[in-house]
């Protein structure tokens, strides 16, 4: 059965309103909302209000930037807000370029559909990129370095996660509770859609855990997309 | 509280306008930009939003 367009939005007001909360919990000084949903038709980008970047402060200095995107549509099936394609920036108040990007595209063909982008220097890398023939090999962020996939992608929480612990941006105190219980609903998004990619192999670790599994007639078909593309 | 703000195709395209406006450039000397890995400071915001705004109208 299809959803609604009423079911659509209030999917998307759940989503926006999570990304919110989320992005409040953890980081200090962003305005509130710190997202605003864009909708036309039955698209949506969720990113900050007048798509200006999110503020990350250290040691209470505005030194860099955050921008998220996210643009949904319905699934394939219109029953599920699906992501299409997603972006966590982090850029540099200095010069107004990214540092660091995670890139997700749903309809990726070539490229990994999940990939980070590292915008830095590294002669040694030029060298053997120029030497292997390597389109633009002076440019490190040109390479897609692969994350895990469509289903296994890292989420928002794991961006948070990394400005916070690894590059020790400022941030709200009691926020990891926020990021853990985000990730949870994430992971749990996730799965559910990894055992409708592989419903074969999921009944058969749930008939191994215990549980009763009937399959259905006829059996519904394995993703192959999602098995098989990086 | 995260609103859900209807955009009409009219708002969508007259906000390409200015951002393209704002940078002055085109778009497609802004996407040669970014096919040649050559962006800098406020392009890369100028791109990303162009691409936000497509998606949208691509609908």
């Amino acid at each position: 059965m299809s959803k609604t367009p009423g079911d659509l939005q209030q999917q998307v007001e759940e989503f926006g309103r999570e990304t919110a909360e989320l992005l409040l919990a953890t980081l200090p000084g962003l305005p509130d909302p710190p997202v605003r949903i864009l909708q036309h038709e039955t698209r949506t980008i969720i990113g900050p209000p007048g798509s200006k970047p999110l503020p990350l402060y250290a040691k209470g200095q505005h030194l860099a930037d955050m921008k998220i995107s996210i643009a949904c549509q319905l699934d394939s099936v219109g029953r599920y807000l699906a992501v299409e394609e997603s972006t966590f920036n982090l850029l540099a108040v200095l010069d107004r370029a990214p540092v660091l990007r995670i890139h997700y595209r749903r309809e990726a063909n070539v490229r990994p559909s999940a990939h980070v982008h590292f915008h830095g220097h590294r002669g040694a890398l030029s060298h053997l990129l120029s030497q292997a023939g390597h389109d633009y090999p002076h440019d490190m962020s040109s390479l897609h370095i692969p994350v895990g996939g469509s289903r296994f992608r890292p989420g928002l929480e794991d961006f948070i996660q990394f400005l916070i612990c690894e590059c020790k941006f400022d941030a709200e105190p009691g926020w990891h509770k926020h990021v853990e219980a985000g990730r949870e609903r994430w992971r749990c998004r996730q799965a559910a859609a990894v055992v409708r990619d592989v419903p074969e192999e999921a009944a058969r670790v749930l008939r191994e855990l215990g549980y009763t599994v009937e399959a259905p007639d006829p059996l519904p078909r394995t993703a192959d997309k999602a098995l098989h593309h990086w | 509280m995260t609103c859900v703000q209807n955009v009409s195709r009219r708002d969508l395209d007259k906000r390409r306008r200015q951002i393209l406006a704002d940078i002055g450039m085109s778009y497609e000397e802004l996407a040669a930009r970014a096919a040649a890995r050559s962006l800098v400071g406020d392009e890369w915001a100028a791109w990303e939003e162009i691409k936000e705004i497509d998606f949208l109208r691509n609908g």
